[in-house]
């Protein structure tokens, strides 16, 4: 799942220092920007079987629970994830197209697409994203990048071995979009329950970014299914927490329905975001679902 | 909360802002019922203290459900996770046929604004009774309409038809003016006089009435909608699997009448209350700020 809420309007100044920051476990360690991405590293990129993140086309996540902000206005909250059947050339990558949507108090604040991929150690990066906000009905904001566009650089979704202590990483780098989103390892071995199951031996997974300083949300996996779990901890302007309530895997119809809906937004996205997504190639239906077409 | 009412919330919050730094007019609260949400917190936790210790006279455990649980309850009506409000209804209408069960709520495992509003805690309570214990469970606490909990009542601003603990305790913190199957929110009343909305109110029962339905506003189409499936569903204590065939087929041709007039609803909500309603707010903003 993709964290947006601290993307788009946060008018804060880009940090421009190469390095230096200090990690979410609280030690100073030297904290790159950005990851140092290589598109030969990429030889089977569409498998995405990380046992903590794996993405799967077919898939559906389905996350739902509530954001209480400052004054404690509480307002119902789901998260809808569709590993697509769709695949897009990125920077040398072929990425899997995967489709989220966000709803809020029952309308849909924002719909997007993103592309992920694995490397050869098992590692999942996310090449880019094309996110569109709402007001009622009404697009707002798309605040787009593409890794190797406009300095935009690829980050990391999963690692492939994470543990606590492995240095934080860069979740992708976007100075366009002030997106600078980070994650480390917070805590390993937890037990969580959730609508959807209980699981032991929980990885934790810190997020946080320059802009909130202080502020961190945690996201929590289970080996074989992915995030099951969103909490956070520290100075945080809303409290979200979201849970996982489904997952399913959808019958070749609804996949090619929710394809037909990714390649709409990707259709959008070469309207709106022509500096980025204009240097992209369009996305491919995978051979079974060119057939199932 | 409708949906015309959630619309000026925001103007109005503004307005009660302004009004209340010059304490000249006593505008009402933006919450249910006209309350401010200091009051509508301090509401639920009477009322959810008071079912506790008439559940515990009744010789029942009750956990009394703090404010976020009994808010989720209210946000889980035409609500499923992962749907928009507009997705849900184009599926399952108001979930009002279209998700019987007629089951206890407590027991659902799917859509269930009911059981989202009574929390996890009352949950597990009524789980681990016996299933003769469950009824006189259920009846202890809501009466005859084992769906219509505290959440669910002030959701609709509609307690007519809650029962058991649940209406006693509503009863010694509601006033009797709020506790009428008439009562209209104080906002709601001032939109729905302003001459705008009354000649929209005109125009969405011509544009029902072409559309094939009889509803002079939109706050008739649930209830009457409920009525129908009460009179199918003996009043809601059938179980769907024990429905007869012609229960059955009822309740398939409700089904129907409810998904075709919940989007007719929708769609005319949007088109000709939403732009009325807006500048009604613009104006009334307007004034407060003058």
């Amino acid at each position: 799942m993709i964290d947006c809420s601290r993307r788009a309007f946060v008018v804060a100044a880009v940090v421009v220092s190469l390095v230096v920051a200090t990690t979410s476990s609280g030690a100073a360690e030297p904290e790159q920007k950005y990851e140092l991405f290589d598109s030969n590293n990429f030889d089977h990129s569409t498998t995405i079987d990380n046992e903590w993140f794996p993405l799967k086309p077919g898939m559906r996540y389905v996350w739902d629970g509530v954001t209480v902000d400052e004054d404690e206005e509480v307002e119902s909250h789901s998260v809808v994830l569709t590993v697509t059947g769709l695949t897009k050339m990125i920077d040398g990558v072929r990425t899997v197209v995967c489709w989220e949507r966000d709803i809020v108090d029952r309308e849909l604040e924002e719909s997007e697409i993103y592309f992920a991929a694995q490397d050869n150690d098992g590692t999942v990066w996310l090449l880019g994203e094309y996110p569109e906000e709402y007001d009622g009905k009404k697009l707002e904001a798309a605040p787009c990048w593409i890794q190797g566009i406009q300095d935009a650089k690829a980050g990391i979704m999963m690692l492939a071995d994470p543990k606590v202590g492995s240095p934080s990483y860069s979740q992708g780098w976007a100075p366009a979009v002030e997106f600078t989103d980070r994650g480390a390892v917070y805590k390993t071995d937890e037990k969580t329950s959730v609508p959807f199951g209980s699981y032991d031996d929980v990885l934790v997974i810190d997020e946080y970014n320059k802009e909130e300083p202080g502020a961190f949300q945690l996201k929590y996996f289970a080996r074989g299914v992915g995030n099951v779990r969103v909490g956070w901890r520290g100075d945080v302007t809303d409290q979200e927490t979201l849970e996982l309530v489904q997952v399913e895997e959808l019958s070749a119809e609804e996949l090619a329905k929710a394809d037909d809906e990714a390649l709409q937004l990707e259709q959008h996205a070469y309207e709106i975001s022509k500096d980025d997504f204009g240097h992209t190639k369009p996305s491919e239906r995978s051979a079974a679902n060119a057939v199932a077409q | 909360m409708s949906s015309a009412l959630k619309t000026v919330l925001s103007v109005v919050t503004l307005i009660g802002i302004v009004g209340s730094a010059s304490a000249q007019t006593a505008l009402p609260g933006t919450e249910e019922f006209g309350m401010t949400k200091k009051e509508l917190v301090q509401a639920i936790e009477k009322v959810e203290a008071l079912i506790a210790e008439c559940m515990r006279q009744e010789g029942f455990e009750y956990v009394a459900t703090d404010y976020t649980t009994v808010r989720r309850g209210m946000m889980a009506d035409k609500s499923l996770p992962g749907m928009t409000e507009e997705e849900f209804i184009e599926a399952h209408g108001f979930g009002l046929s279209t998700l019987y069960t007629g089951g206890a709520p407590q027991l659902v495992n799917g859509y269930s604004p009911a059981r989202v509003g009574l929390g996890d805690r009352n949950v597990d309570i009524f789980k681990n009774l016996s299933p003769t214990d469950q009824v006189a469970y259920n009846r202890a606490l809501l009466g005859e309409n084992t769906d219509a909990t505290f959440a669910v009542g002030l959701e609709l601003e509609n307690f007519a038809r809650c029962g058991g603990c649940t209406l006693k305790a509503i009863k010694q913190v509601f006033t009797p003016e709020q506790l009428k199957a008439t009562y209209y929110n104080p906002l709601d009343a001032l939109i729905n006089n302003d001459p705008r909305m009354k000649a929209a109110l005109r125009e969405y029962a011509e544009k029902m009435r072409k559309a094939g339905f009889d509803y002079n506003h939109p706050d008739e189409v649930e209830p009457d909608i409920m009525r129908r499936l009460h009179v199918i569903t003996g009043g809601g204590t059938i179980p769907l699997e024990k429905l007869s065939p012609g229960q059955m087929a009822a309740l398939k041709k409700l089904q129907e009448l409810e998904r075709r007039v919940a989007v007719v609803n929708l769609q005319l909500q949007e088109d000709i209350f939403e732009p009325v309603e807006e500048k009604i707010e613009k104006e009334m903003y307007a004034q407060k700020v003058e």
